[in-house]
């Protein structure tokens, strides 16, 4: 039987997006995340990044994320970055509401691959939201600047 | 891991002990990711892709434009890295060696940093990294998915000939090990 780290490293690093799904929904009025994260690879709490309809709204949105970070994160002590939160198992976020009937959710996030000892960099997601919509996957969008791809936490 | 041929003609040592580090290197890819899964094989290089690399010219930390023509015919290790990058920085300081022990020998490692300049300052002062540290827009990530590195993730480091061609691709980190093997 192959292991799971020889047969992931043999074939190299995941695709991103295979790596850590997203999908959005937007019922009720509630506007919600669903992340996936594959076994072998953590995201970064603080590299989270939230725009509705253009408009940040990472600070209305960072009480939840500290929240479910205690209840689902792992805080990992990194050789570099000291002790850092990660999640490192799928987990779903509420975000905030919203009174019209579509809506666009803007998304930041970046992860490394445990068992493939690489990061990737940070990724941009955009989803397109109407009211009803269920598990909708985003539509990628490329960087198009460092200044733009990375806040200033993002690499300090 | 990856490990690309050259020419034998064009080889920097005999193919016999080339053959020998690489089979050397592949065993131990197969071990490492036994163990912890740091290695593999890359996948969808592209032969010659490497060219646009070593024509262009990045922004050094002093911010003068460097052209990656300035160290040809050395042994080029470039490493695509950024301090959002733990593995990155981890194999880091074993550059550094590397760099103070075989620079002699011909030795020359590149950092380009995909990043912002001044986590990068900060990070190359912290280290005293003893080899130039260029600056990289994101649109390299694109560019070294043609290179072997088709997730475009980092650390991604290309060990190229005085030739000016790619002796190894590594996707994740490269050891000191490794490198000092080439000039053993």
């Amino acid at each position: 039987m192959v292991p799971v780290a020889w047969s992931a490293a043999s074939q190299g690093p995941l695709p991103v997006d295979e790596a850590f799904p997203v999908t959005a929904s937007f019922v009720d009025g509630k506007l919600a995340l669903q992340v996936g994260v594959t076994p072998g690879h953590y995201l970064y709490r603080d590299r989270f990044e939230f725009r509705v309809d253009g408009k940040d709204v990472g600070p209305a949105i960072s009480p939840k994320l500290t929240k479910l970070a205690q209840d689902k994160g792992k805080v990992k002590n990194d050789p570099t970055f000291g002790k850092t939160t990660v999640f490192e198992k799928p987990f779903s976020l509420e975000l905030i509401p919203v009174t019209t009937t579509k809506t666009e959710l803007e998304l930041v996030f970046q992860g490394c691959s445990e068992v493939a000892g690489i990061c990737y960099p940070p990724a941009k997601r955009v989803f397109a939201l109407t009211a009803g919509a269920k598990n909708l996957p985003p539509k990628e969008l490329q960087p198009t600047s460092l200044k733009n791809l990375f806040k200033p936490q993002v690499s300090q | 891991m990856s490990v690309s041929a050259l020419p034998d003609s064009d080889r920097p040592m005999s193919s016999g002990k080339r053959a020998l580090i690489l089979g050397t290197a592949a065993v131990a890819a197969c071990g490492a990711g036994a163990w912890g899964g740091y290695w593999w094989l890359t996948r969808g290089a592209v032969k010659g892709e490497e060219a646009k690399l070593l024509t262009a010219s990045f922004e050094a930390l002093d911010g003068k434009m460097t052209p990656m023509s300035s160290w040809q015919g050395k042994t080029l290790i470039v490493n695509f890295w950024a301090t959002w990058c733990g593995p990155c920085r981890e194999e880091m300081p074993e550059f550094v060696q590397a760099q103070r022990e075989f620079a002699a020998k011909g030795l020359q490692f590149v950092g380009i940093a995909i990043d912002r300049r001044a986590p990068v300052e900060r990070f190359a002062k912290e280290l005293a990294i003893n080899y130039p540290i260029l600056l990289g827009d994101a649109a390299w990530l694109e560019a070294v998915k043609t290179m072997g590195n088709p997730q475009g993730v980092l650390p991604f480091t290309l060990v190229i000939s005085p030739k000016s061609e790619v002796m190894l691709r590594r996707v994740g980190k490269l050891k000191y090990s490794e490198v000092a093997a080439i000039f053993a």
